[in-house]
C-alpha cells in the first residue's frame, strides 16, 4: 500500500477526532482559563473542593482494588473454562455489562432501598432495618458491579494468551499449584490486571450516575459535583475548570500507572 | 549405569470414547535412549505425559527403579522434561530459568546453574532473556533447565520439530553426545522417523495407542513386525499379488535390494527368466522416473499396475534412462511377507 | 468446592441487581418494593403505551444506528491502513483514534457542550450524534482491528496475481474477510451508544431525549415500578442483541483477544 492510500484511508478517522474530541477538548480547557485563574484558585483554596478530590480518588482506588480481588478469580476460571461453561461464565460476565448503568444503580436501590432485599432478609430474621442507600458501601459495591466485567476482560485476555506448557513445565520442574500460581501465572498475567486497573480506575473517575442515584450530598465525587454546577448552578466556567481538574487528575493516575507498569514488567 | 530404569505396564488413557493409549507395556533400560515413533495422533505424546504425570492414565503404572510413580503429581516425579515449545519462562532470565528447579527444591545453586550452562555452552547468555535467543539456543537452555536437578529419565517431547533442517541435524549429535556423557535415561517423541533412526539406541513404534515394535534401528529397518512398521520406516515397494502361492498375503522388499537388468537379458542365476517371474522374483516394466538425491540415485520403474522403487549408490554404474525397457529383480531371502 | 461457591457468589453478585428489576416490573403495588406484594402486567403495559417512555426509545435506536453506521465507514479503512503497520507513527495513531475510550465521557460531554454552542449547533440531534460517534469510535476500531489482523495478507496478493485490482480485491476479497468484524463491531457500538448516558444526559434536548436519560429523570422525580418496567424491556432488548451475537459469531471470539488454537 502507497503511503497516499494509507493516509487517505485513515484521515477521515483522525480529522473527525481532531474536529470532534481535541477541539471541544481544547475549548473547555480555555473557556476555564476565559477569566484567568480564579476558577482554580477556588478550587484548591477550597478544603471543600479537596476533599471532594480526595473522596473521588478513595473511592475510584477501593473501587479498583475490589474489582481485582474479585474479578481476579472470575478471569482464572473463565480462561480455563471450555465449551458450554465458557459461553455461560462469558454471557454472566458480559449480560450486566450492556445492560444500562441507570438500570443497574436502580437495581441497586431496589436491593438497598429502605423495602428492599437486603432489609427484607433482616426483617425475617429480626434484625433491625438498616439504611443501606445514601452510603459509600452502596455506591461501592454498585461501582464494583458495574466495573467488574472491564477487569475480568482483561485478565482473561492475557491468561487465555499463556502457553499451558509454561505451566505444565514448572509442574515438571518441581513446583506445587500454589507456587506455579506465584512464579508463572502471577507475572505473567501481571500485564492484564494493570490494564484492567488503570480502566476501571479511569471509569470510575467518570463515573456519576451511579453516585447520583444512590448517594447524597454526603457522597459527593467530583464528575457530579461538575454535572451539577452545569445544569444546576448553571456555571459553565466553573464546571469547566472542575472538568479539567479531573481529565488532569485521571491523566496524572494513567502517567503514574505507566510508569508503575514499565518498572513491574520489563 | 544403575539409576533410572524406567517400566510403564498396562498403561491405558481414554479420552471419552477415543482410547489414546491402549495398554502400554515399555521397558527403558538405565541409561538408554529410546525412540517413541508414531504418526500424528498414535498416542505417542499422551504416553509422554502421562509418564511425566501431566495426564493422567485410566489405568496401568508408571515405575522408575521400581518405584510407582502413578499417583503422584507432575511435580513430585522429579523428571525432566523438554517441550515441544520448549517452555521457557519469558519473564525469567536464561539462568532464572536454569534454576527454577532447583528453586523449588529449596536449593539455591549458582554453581550448578553455571555448570549446567556451561554445559550446553550457554555461559554467556544468563542474563539474557528466552525472547532474545535463537531456536537453537532456547532448545539448549530448555535442556539445561530439565537436567540441573539431576533427574532419573529424560522426556523429549518433539524437542527438534521447531528448528530448521540443518540446525536439527547439528542438535541431533549434540543431543545423543550430551545423553551419552551423562549416562541418564532418555525416552524420546517424534514424528520423524530419521530422527528415531539416528539417535536412539532402540525405538519403539507406535500406532493407534499400541506400541507395535519395539527393536534397535537395524532389526526394525530389516525385520519389520507388520507391514505398518515396514511402511512408516524407511521406504519399501510392496509386490501384492505377484508372488505364487502366498496371493492373498502381503510381500514387500526395500528398493536398494531391487536390482535392474536390461529386459530380457539373462539374470545371474543359473535359473531363466521366466523361471524367476514364474516364481514372484522379477518383473519387467519400464523406467518412468530417475531422481537424483546426492548419494543416491532413485529410479522410478512402471510395471503394469505396480509401481517398483529401485536405489543405488550414485557414484556406481549410471542408471539406464528414461523410457528403458528393464528387469526387476530380487532374492527370495530379502522378501518380507506378512 | 471453593471454586463452587465462589462461582455461585459471583454469578448472583453478576445477576441480582437484573434479576430484581425483572421481579419488580412484575409486581402488583403501586410502589418499589422486594419482594412484591403481588405480581401483574399493569406497569408493563403502562409503560408500553406511554410516549414519555416510547419516543425516547425511538431516539435512542435511532441514535444507536446512525452512530454505529458513522463510526463504521470512518473506522473500518482506518482499521485496514493500520492493520498493514506499513504506516509511520502507526502505533501513535492507533492509540490517537482508542484515547476516547480513557477519557471520562463527562468531560467530553461538558467539552462538546461548549463546543457545538460556539458553533451554532446547541444541544439536540447533532450533538448527540456527534459526540456518541466519538465514543463509540474506538469500539467500531478495536473490533475491525482484531480481525484485520488476522486476516492473511496473501490473499489479497493472491487476489492481485489473480488478476484482481485493488478495488475489485477489496470487495471480493478483504469485504468478506473483514464482515464478521464489521458487524460486531456495529453491534457493539450500538450497544455503547444505547447504553450512554453522560453525554446524553448534557446533550439531549426534550425531542431528542434518549431512554437512558429519560429513566434517571423519571428516577428522580418518581421512585415507582415504572422504572422496572421499562428497564425489563430495555433489558430484553439488549439479551436479544447479545443472543444475536453469540448465535452469529461467539461471544468468546468477540471479548477475548485472540481466540486459542
Amino acid at each position: 500500500m502507497r503511503r497516499w492510500t494509507a493516509a487517505l484511508l485513515i484521515g477521515p478517522a483522525v480529522l473527525f477526532l481532531v474536529g470532534g474530541f481535541v477541539g471541544p477538548l481544547t475549548l473547555a480547557l480555555g473557556e476555564s482559563l476565559r477569566g484567568g485563574i480564579g476558577p482554580y484558585v477556588r478550587i484548591f483554596g477550597d478544603s471543600y473542593y479537596l476533599e471532594v478530590i480526595a473522596a473521588t480518588l478513595a473511592l475510584s482506588g477501593t473501587v479498583t482494588l475490589a474489582a481485582l480481588a474479585v474479578g481476579y478469580p472470575y478471569a482464572l476460571i473463565l480462561a480455563r473454562a471450555q465449551g458450554w461453561a465458557k459461553t455461560v461464565l462469558l454471557f454472566l460476565l458480559v449480560a450486566p455489562l450492556l445492560v444500562n448503568v441507570v438500570v443497574r444503580s436502580f437495581g441497586w436501590m431496589v436491593i438497598f432501598g429502605r423495602s428492599g432485599l437486603v432489609n427484607a432478609a433482616l426483617d425475617l430474621v429480626g434484625l433491625p432495618k438498616l439504611d443501606l442507600l445514601n452510603s459509600w458501601t452502596a455506591i461501592g459495591i454498585a461501582l464494583v458491579h458495574v466495573l467488574l466485567p472491564f477487569m475480568v476482560l482483561s485478565i482473561a485476555a492475557t491468561l487465555e494468551d499463556l502457553d499451558p506448557a509454561l505451566e505444565e513445565a514448572a509442574a515438571t520442574l518441581g513446583a506445587r499449584p500454589l507456587r506455579r500460581f506465584i512464579h508463572i501465572v502471577a507475572p505473567l498475567s501481571l500485564h492484564g490486571a494493570v490494564t484492567g486497573a488503570i480502566l476501571v480506575f479511569a471509569l470510575c473517575m467518570g463515573s456519576f450516575v451511579t453516585v447520583m442515584m444512590m448517594g447524597d450530598n454526603r457522597t459527593m465525587v467530583l464528575p457530579l459535583l461538575v454535572y451539577q454546577q452545569l445544569s444546576v448552578a448553571g456555571d459553565g466556567v466553573f464546571a469547566a475548570a472542575l472538568g479539567m481538574v479531573l481529565l488532569a487528575t485521571v491523566l496524572a493516575v494513567f502517567w503514574l500507572q505507566a510508569r508503575a507498569v514499565r518498572t513491574l514488567t520489563p | 549405569m544403575t539409576r533410572g530404569k524406567l517400566a510403564v505396564t498396562g498403561l491405558t488413557k481414554r479420552f471419552g470414547a477415543h482410547v489414546a493409549v491402549d495398554g502400554v507395556d515399555l521397558e527403558v533400560d538405565a541409561g538408554s535412549f529410546v525412540a517413541l515413533l508414531g504418526p500424528s495422533g498414535c498416542g505417542k505424546t499422551t504416553l509422554l505425559r502421562c509418564i511425566a504425570g501431566l495426564a493422567t492414565a485410566d489405568a496401568g503404572s508408571i515405575r522408575i527403579d521400581g518405584r510407582d510413580m502413578s499417583e503422584l503429581p507432575p511435580w513430585r516425579r522429579s523428571l525432566g522434561m523438554v517441550f515441544q515449545s520448549y517452555a521457557l519462562f519469558p519473564h525469567m532470565t536464561v539462568a532464572a530459568n536454569v534454576g527454577f528447579g532447583l528453586k523449588m527444591r529449596g536449593e539455591v545453586d549458582g554453581g550448578r546453574v553455571g555448570r549446567m550452562l556451561e554445559l550446553v555452552r550457554m555461559s554467556d547468555f544468563g542474563t539474557r532473556r528466552p525472547a532474545q535467543l535463537s531456536g537453537g539456543q532456547q532448545q539448549r537452555v530448555a535442556l539445561a533447565r530439565a537436567l540441573v536437578t539431576e533427574p532419573p529419565v529424560l522426556l523429549l517431547d518433539e524437542p527438534l520439530s521447531a528448528l530448521d533442517a540443518k540446525l536439527r541435524l547439528a542438535m541431533r549429535t549434540e543431543l545423543r553426545e550430551l545423553q551419552r556423557r551423562l549416562g541418564i535415561t532418555t525416552l524420546f517423541v517424534t514424528h520423524d522417523q530419521d530422527e528415531a533412526m539416528a539417535m536412539a539406541d532402540r525405538v519403539a513404534v507406535m500406532d493407534q495407542g499400541r506400541i507395535v515394535q519395539i527393536a534397535d534401528p537395524v532389526t526394525l529397518y530389516r525385520k519389520p513386525a507388520s507391514p505398518f512398521v515396514a511402511e512408516f520406516v524407511g521406504r519399501i515397494n510392496r509386490l501384492d499379488n505377484i508372488i505364487p502361492g502366498i496371493a492373498s498375503r502381503i510381500a514387500m522388499v526395500r528398493p536398494e535390494l531391487v536390482q535392474l537388468s536390461a529386459a530380457g537379458a539373462p539374470s545371474d542365476g543359473a535359473r531363466s527368466d521366466h523361471s524367476d517371474a514364474a516364481a514372484g522374483l522379477a518383473i519387467d516394466g519400464e523406467v518412468i522416473d530417475l531422481v537424483f538425491v546426492g548419494d543416491r540415485i532413485e529410479i522410478h520403474v512402471r510395471a503394469g499396475d505396480l509401481r517398483i522403487l529401485s536405489t543405488r549408490q550414485s557414484s556406481g554404474e549410471p542408471p539406464p534412462a528414461i523410457g528403458t525397457r528393464v528387469r526387476a529383480t530380487w532374492r527370495r531371502d530379502d522378501l518380507l511377507v506378512y | 468446592m471453593i471454586r463452587r461457591l465462589y462461582m455461585t457468589l459471583a454469578g448472583a453478585f453478576l445477576l441480582a441487581p437484573l434479576i430484581v428489576v425483572g421481579v419488580v416490573a412484575f409486581t402488583s403495588a403501586s410502589f418499589v418494593s422486594f419482594p412484591p406484594p403481588g405480581y401483574s402486567l399493569r406497569w408493563l403495559t403502562r409503560v408500553l403505551a406511554d410516549p414519555s417512555f416510547m419516543r425516547p426509545l425511538a431516539n435512542s435506536i435511532l441514535l444507536g444506528l446512525a452512530a454505529a453506521c458513522a463510526a463504521a465507514i470512518l473506522a473500518v479503512p482506518a482499521a485496514l491502513a493500520l492493520a498493514r503497520r506499513q504506516m509511520r507513527h502507526a502505533a501513535e495513531i492507533e492509540s490517537f483514534l482508542l484515547s476516547p475510550l480513557s477519557l471520562p465521557a463527562l468531560i467530553l460531554s461538558i467539552a462538546l457542550l461548549f463546543y457545538l454552542s460556539r458553533l451554532g449547533l446547541g444541544s439536540g440531534f447533532a450533538g448527540l450524534f456527534v459526540g456518541h460517534t466519538v465514543v463509540v469510535l474506538p469500539y467500531m476500531l478495536r473490533t475491525v482491528l482484531a480481525v484485520a489482523r488476522g486476516v492473511d495478507p496473501a490473499l489479497e496478493e493472491a487476489a492481485h496475481t489473480l488478476g484482481a485490482d485493488p478495488w475489485r480485491s477489496f470487495i471480493h476479497v478483504t469485504l468478506p474477510t473483514l464482515r464478521p468484524g464489521i458487524v460486531a463491531g456495529a453491534l457493539f457500538a450500538f450497544l455503547v451508544s444505547f447504553d450512554e448516558v453522560a453525554v446524553a444526559l448534557l446533550m439531549s434536548s426534550v425531542g431528542s431525549m434518549t431512554l437512558p436519560v429519560a429513566i434517571l429523570n423519571h428516577v428522580a422525580h418518581n421512585y415507582d415500578p415504572a422504572i422496572a418496567a421499562i428497564s425489563l424491556i430495555k433489558i430484553v432488548l439488549v439479551i436479544a442483541v447479545l443472543l444475536a451475537l453469540e448465535l452469529f459469531f461467539g461471544l468468546d471470539r468477540l471479548m477475548l483477544s485472540r481466540a486459542r488454537r
